[in-house]
């Protein structure tokens, strides 16, 4: 055959590039319709791009790509028929056998692991046997199974005796041998694309790359070129559709499948469904208890930092547990000390303290372990209040335990209610009997004198604060108690058994002394 | 140019499921003949397990859509007849006009007959049968047999499409030379026959048939007199 022109390639040239593109794109018809991977690239399988009308044929072509063009048919990508093909590009007298294997488990696998849209990217091409392209911790840590439910088989078959519409010796013919080749190719394409949907292994394609459920199967290919004949058996379950060759000058293109029938009982397997589903009460979210850390909490007295607060999500609660550190807490949550999750939202560390929260008092937990306070606000008038406990607490009896010591703290406190008859603070210790209570067993109980006011709580926490810091009734060994108890509250952990009653005790006792101080100096100035 | 027909396998369907069927089987045939650069499209089926392939274009669509409209109307006019469509590709060549023809002359050189034995349902009541000869068997009864009917026309249109491909790889030769066009690349037409003219086993008579239906699809002046033959027939 001579060839046209210098410049054009010869026609045996394109016949051969003819042939070679078409077990490429054969290649890639067939995988791309039994490989459940995607590229981003593509569209769904029920893609709604269409090709334009010849009218507006101008504009749409630039939306084809040069592979396109081959043989006129635009396909999805497939990066695992790109992957195989390149061996064939050297020689394509190979033929190109694709086995679709279905690939099952066998028990005792985590159907979760399984991700039928991972990694189903073919074996390189080769003579030798090779893996059923899927990666062995792709499906699980159980058996499978493997069964071939297709085999695809494309080869030229080289040989004289063509009945091709080329004829030798004649420019014209060669050039309508080639033209008439790839008419024909062409249509055999066509009528590939169209049988491979009609098989049933595609609906199994379908069916993996349905994002609603996760099947308990797989689909793997492999391509090479040569492979094991099938055994009697084997074959006894498949049949057999061939397509018409389309013969060239030398030889024939042929395409042929062999193909599984029967694979209802693949698809009747139960599957789990991965839906998403939408959580709006997720522990932590705001929909689910805002206040749950907060019972008594009223609406009416949130601050910007508890509505700060119950915008927490369940980020947040999980750093609540990891911080065991103590945490500045307004005021309005110091008597949530009893409510476990409230610890939690306590070592938060990213609290924002609201404008009217002055300074931070600490109340104990659970025997007033150095982490377990949280700061109330301060008022105009516990100076006045802690100069007038610090005169008390130079007489208090000398006591060097740390029970004495927390004794002074929430004795002071109450001493500050049942000794100053300040209508406030009268009024908020006689609201919270129950929360005197509650406060001398911290453990286990909830703390009601929230319910009746946070700002009744800050004043509580105020004194407790004022009679921390105040010096020693007795010089000779309140100093000492003091100078601790200024260190930062370091022993407050020590006595953890104080009930409120012990506390009345100490209360009556320094409103005693102070009554006895107070005679007594009117009486000298008398 | 030998005009190849193809005689489809005859269907019965019931009359929701005419557009379902008539769809697939002839994008099924248009896309095996749109030999223009396309992006295929894949179609599911909703009334069967069949996922068939259109070629793309829109205004194939909508032609086929308003044939299939057509159709309908026809068979609702005209019930209890077997009713065929025939697909048909031409080559046009210029001719020189004479009194009864046109310059341009139509050469088929392709026919698809697509037999559809519609069972008679009036409108509003799709899925169900209506001879009131016909007792409706009550309960699981009806539900299986109208499953083991869905399931045969699911069968025997898959055996229909096969039977396209087979015809489009075993004849080529007949095939003229692809344009340099996108889509669809032959001219073509669809014809809604309103009597049967198929008696089942012209397989082997396909030549005189053919011949017979091409001068029914031939240009619109002949068309017009044999449709007034034909209108005289029926009449007598």
């Amino acid at each position: 055959m001579a060839s046209s022109r210098g410049n054009a390639p010869s026609e045996p040239a394109k016949m051969e590039q003819i042939i070679t593109e078409f077990l490429a794109k054969s290649l890639h018809v067939i995988l791309e319709s039994r490989c459940p991977y995607v590229s981003s690239r593509n569209y769904s399988g029920d893609q709604i791009s269409s090709s334009p009308s010849p009218s507006s044929s101008s504009s749409s072509s630039s939306s084809f790509r040069p592979r396109d063009k081959w043989f006129n048919l635009a396909l999805r990508d497939c990066p695992a028929a790109f992957e195989n093909i390149d061996f064939w590009r050297q020689s394509n007298l190979e033929p190109v056998i694709v086995d679709i294997v279905l690939i099952k488990r066998r028990g005792g696998s985590d159907p979760l692991n399984s991700s039928p849209k991972r990694g189903l990217g073919g074996n390189m091409s080769g003579k030798e046997p090779c893996s059923y392209g899927l990666k062995s911790d792709e499906f699980g840590c159980g058996k499978k199974i493997e069964k071939i439910i297709e085999r695809w088989v494309i080869q030229y078959e080289k040989g004289c005796g063509g009945k091709g519409g080329g004829m030798s010796g004649s420019k014209r013919s060669t050039c309508t041998s080639s033209h008439v080749l790839y008419k024909k190719s062409l249509l055999s394409l066509r009528s590939l694309y169209a049988t491979v949907r009609l098989l049933p292994a595609y609906k199994l394609f379908r069916d993996l790359i349905s994002s609603a459920r996760i099947r308990l199967y797989n689909l793997g290919h492999r391509v090479s070129s040569f492979v094991e004949p099938f055994t009697r058996g084997e074959e006894a379950d498949m049949q057999q559709f061939v397509f018409s060759p389309v013969d060239t000058s030398c030889g024939r293109l042929c395409l042929s499948v062999s193909y599984c029938s029967s694979l209802l009982d693949v698809r009747s397997e139960p599957s789990i469904p991965i839906s998403p589903q939408f959580i709006p009460e997720y522990v932590g979210s705001p929909m689910a208890e805002p206040r749950r850390w907060f019972p008594s909490f009223p609406e009416s007295q949130s601050s910007p930092f508890t509505r700060a607060f119950v915008r927490r999500h369940s980020w947040s609660y999980e750093s609540y547990s990891k911080s065991h550190s103590s945490i500045p807490v307004s005021k309005q949550e110091a008597s949530h000390s009893k409510n476990p999750s409230y610890e939690e939202y306590r070592t938060c560390p990213d609290f924002p303290l609201p404008s009217n929260v002055d300074s931070k008092i600490y109340v104990s937990k659970q025997g007033m372990g150095a982490s377990d306070y949280q700061t109330i606000s301060t008022f105009d008038k516990l100076p006045l209040i802690k100069d007038e406990h610090r005169k008390m607490s130079d007489e208090k009896s000398s006591s060097n335990s740390s029970s004495s010591k927390l004794r002074s703290r929430s004795s002071s406190r109450l001493t500050f209610w049942g000794g100053y008859g300040d209508s406030e603070f009268f009024g908020a210790f006689v609201l919270d009997n129950d929360a005197k209570i509650s406060l001398g067993s911290r453990s286990g109980s909830s703390h009601p004198s929230v319910q009746h006011g946070p700002a009744k709580n800050s004043q509580v926490g105020a004194l407790v604060h004022m009679f921390q810091n105040a010096p020693p009734l007795r010089q000779d060994s309140s100093c000492s108690q003091q100078s601790s108890n200024m260190d930062g509250h370091k022993n407050c952990t020590q006595d953890s058994n104080k009930t409120i009653a012990d506390a009345l005790n100490e209360l009556r006792e320094y409103g005693d002394l102070k009554d006895g101080l107070l005679r007594k100096s009117k009486d000298s100035k008398a | 140019m030998n005009c190849e027909v193809f005689q489809l396998k005859e269907l019965e369907v019931e009359h929701f499921e005419i557009r379902e069927v008539l769809r697939c089987i002839l994008h099924t045939v248009l896309f095996h003949r749109a030999l223009g650069l396309v992006r295929p499209k894949d179609v599911d089926l909703e009334l069967f397990e069949i996922t068939y392939v259109q070629c793309g274009d829109m205004e194939v669509e909508r032609k086929i859509d308003e044939k299939i409209d057509q159709f309908i109307d026809r068979v609702e006019k005209h019930p209890n007849k077997k009713n065929q469509i025939c697909l048909s590709f031409y080559e046009v060549k210029n001719k020189q006009a004479t009194w009864f023809t046109n310059r341009v002359e139509r050469l088929y050189w392709e026919q698809w007959y697509i037999n559809l034995n519609v069972a008679h349902h009036p409108k509003g009541h799709s899925g169900k049968s209506h001879n009131s000869k016909i007792v409706v068997d009550p309960g699981d009864t009806a539900a299986e047999a109208r499953t083991a009917r869905r399931t045969a026309l699911e069968a025997s249109l898959r055996d229909v499409l096969f039977q396209i491909i087979r015809f489009v790889n075993d004849k080529k030769d007949h095939v003229p030379p692809i344009p340099n066009l996108e889509g669809v690349s032959f001219p073509y037409e669809i014809i809604i026959s309103r009597f049967c003219i198929w008696d089942g086993n012209v397989q082997e008579d396909a030549p005189n048939w053919a011949s017979y239906n091409a001068q029914l699809t031939c240009n619109d002046h002949e068309r017009t007199l044999l449709l007034l033959y034909v209108f005289v027939q029926e009449l007598k």
